[in-house]
């Protein structure tokens, strides 16, 4: 019992929407669709709800096909980026809508409507219209109408990407508890890693129509399968330099070289892509491994209570997030120092080699 | 405070051309209008001051009343034929693509054609003798001659304005409809809702804005309609076409009357003008409440 994707594809005038996708969705499973602007997760969606007909693949919900069936015929409920609901209807009637078209009874509609309005927290603007509402209210009332429709997959497209801060913070933490224990496959499109985090859902990473990898936001954190999934799921850019492996140890550039620490013994010599997130790197060495790199600053950003460094290491630019705030001046010759036991390594097809053990984290 | 005085007659200077020229193309003309409707001559460029008795024949002569009946209801079939039927075009037209950008050219076409060829290409086409219409529809064997019979020439002329005009309701209306957003479209197809709601929910609060510029520009436009008519029969048979600004031309230049024609201009002024006020209040009396903003 769940939905089933085979091997979709879906090209639109020649250009690769989705390539090859297969997942699994469970019931009452709480699933983030992540990856950059353009990256399909749209397409993806319009495909589950039946708006694009794929070009090759199928889809199955509790294991009949739906491949062929249309919008209409589909039993689902999206939820947009914009705030889509009827403007000359009043939020009651928004979200008694779907059961109106199932010509539901008053009773039944009059009873559900309010319980809905009560879990979303809109029950004092029913008899109110959507334009006049909040960003936020406004998107609660999208948000209930899915709910009306009682579909069993829900789709949230980047629902929180236009409400300001306060409110995305709030609706953030509300959302898995309202669809939650109610058996139904939600599936949320998001291009914040910090939402894939906090949502704690089954986290599908997608980048460029495809799938990079499926698991906990904290596993693929963890243990990323790709460079694509390392990068997505990161809120910095992850930080990536040549390397080549010889003689047991790994060379960057001219100027850095470090005996190569215990997870990347098994690896054989040649050249890779090394990998580490801006939170490996500090100013001063943690451990006695660490590694001293020379690097050159270019832009610091201070957040209040944290430092983004920019820097121009063996000539690529890399970031570093330290603690406080720091003084630097740009163009400034510093060093930093880098844990060996938290890189990554990355072979030529962009596929993990090495990724620190658990116990390297910090 | 100095700064303002300082600059308080430069700013009338920047005014002043906008002033001159309402002064000279409104104004003026006006007031001329209201000066020839409350005076009389017996030649000789002698004037006589008659008060409002010019009004007063206008508004007690029969004449007028009749071209007001025929002008009112002109108007009134033009719009019921011309909004809808503008509407259902622009709801079927292609959202895009090249079959939409050359049903855009042809509507257009009429509007962009000069109302006196109008008049001629009507005139022409009606006629039995020569026209393709006119002769056609009595080769099927149906009596129609517009220069004969009231009701062929009322139905000449309202297919003319029809012809016309409805390109720009349609026009107008498509304009609204691409200002929905696709989502709207695929949210009302995930929920299921009918062609009907769709437009009624979705589409129809969208036009409302277009809707009542193009009603009201219809309505001026019809409701002082001249040169089409004049063209095609010339306000017959008889008086059966004679709508206002007819009659008011053939009171002003056909019978030099210009008090009385003056009189019923300004009459007829402040009809157009309270009939537009009373439409777009009724019309746009939602808009003080939220539910039409978006």
């Amino acid at each position: 019992m769940s939905l089933q994707i085979e091997q979709l594809c879906s090209a639109v005038n020649g250009i690769v929407h989705l390539q090859d996708i297969s997942l699994r969705f469970d019931p009452n499973s709480f699933n983030i669709l992540l990856g950059p602007a353009r990256a399909g997760k749209t397409s993806l969606l319009r495909q589950i709800a039946g708006l694009d007909p794929p070009d090759s693949g199928r889809m199955l919900l509790h294991g009949a096909d739906i491949t062929r069936h249309g919008v209409r015929k589909r039993d689902v409920s999206f939820v947009y980026q914009e705030f889509v609901n009827y403007p000359t209807l009043s939020v009651f009637e928004n979200i008694a809508s779907p059961m109106r078209v199932r010509s539901e009874g008053r009773q039944t509609i009059e009873r559900t409507v309010h319980e809905l309005a009560e879990l979303l927290g809109i029950g004092g603007v029913l008899d109110r219209h959507p334009p006049s509402l909040s960003g936020g209210q406004q998107q609660r009332v999208a948000i209930a109408r899915a709910l009306a429709k009682d579909a069993e997959v829900i789709l949230l497209d980047e629902p929180l990407a236009n409400l300001d801060y306060k409110l995305r913070e709030a609706l953030r933490r509300e959302l898995p508890r309202l669809f939650a224990g109610k058996g139904k496959i939600v599936v949320y499109a998001a291009t914040d890693p910090n939402e894939a985090f906090l949502l704690d859902g089954n986290t599908v990473v997608i980048d460029q129509g495809r799938i990079r990898q499926v698991g906990p936001a904290a596993s693929v954190f963890r243990a990323p399968d790709n460079l694509s999934a390392a990068s997505i799921l990161s809120e910095f850019p992850i930080n990536l330099l040549d390397a080549n492996i010889r003689n047991s140890s790994c060379v960057v550039g001219n100027k850095l070289t470090f005996p190569l620490p215990t997870h990347m013994r098994s690896l054989s010599e040649g050249d890779y892509t090394l990998g580490f997130r801006a939170e490996q790197l500090a100013f001063e060495a943690r451990t006695q491994s660490s590694v001293a790199c020379a690097a050159k600053v270019a832009v610091t950003e201070i957040t209040g209570n944290e430092t983004i460094v920019h820097l121009d290491m063996a000539n690529r630019p890399c970031v570093a997030v330290v603690e406080g705030t720091s003084s630097l001046r740009a163009g400034e010759q510093i060093t930093m120092y880098l844990d060996p036991g938290g890189l990554f390594m990355f072979d030529s097809s962009g596929q993990t080699v090495a990724s620190p053990t658990r116990s390297a984290q910090r | 405070m100095s700064v303002a005085k300082r600059n308080y007659p430069k700013a009338w200077l920047l005014v002043l051309p906008v002033v001159l020229m309402v002064a000279f193309n409104a104004v003026i003309p006006l007031m001329t209008v209201v000066n020839y409707s409350v005076q009389d001559t017996f030649g000789n460029n002698q004037f006589f001051w008659v008060g409002l008795e010019w009004f007063e024949e206008v508004l007690r002569s029969g004449r007028f009343g009749d071209a007001l009946g025929r002008q009112l209801l002109f108007t009134t079939l033009v719009l019921l034929i011309e909004i809808p039927l503008g509407l259902m075009i622009a709801l079927g037209l292609p959202k895009s693509g090249w079959r939409a950008s050359s049903y855009m050219m042809l509507l257009a076409l009429p509007l962009l054609i000069p109302w006196n060829v109008v008049g001629t290409i009507w005139q022409i086409f009606g006629r039995v003798d020569i026209g393709l219409a006119g002769s056609a529809i009595n080769a099927v064997g149906i009596d129609y001659n517009y220069t004969q019979d009231a009701l062929d020439a009322w139905i000449t002329v309202i297919a003319m304005d029809v012809w016309h005009w409805t390109s720009l309701v349609a026009l107008l209306c498509y304009s609204g409809l691409k200002s929905v957003p696709e989502v709207y479209y695929q949210a009302a197809a995930i929920d299921g809702a009918s062609r009907w709601a769709i437009f009624r929910y979705v589409q129809l609060p969208r036009l409302r804005q277009v809707l009542i510029i193009a009603f009201l520009l219809r309505f001026m436009d019809s409701f002082m309609i001249y040169t089409e008519p004049f063209v095609v029969t010339g306000g017959g048979p008889g008086n059966a076409t004679t709508f206002l600004s007819i009659d008011l031309v053939k009171l002003a230049l056909g019978q030099f009357d210009l008090g009385q024609a003056a009189a019923m201009s300004l009459i007829y002024f402040l009809i157009v003008l309270l009939v537009c006020w009373l439409f777009y209040t009724i019309m746009s009396v939602g808009d003080s409440q939220p539910d039409t903003r978006q």
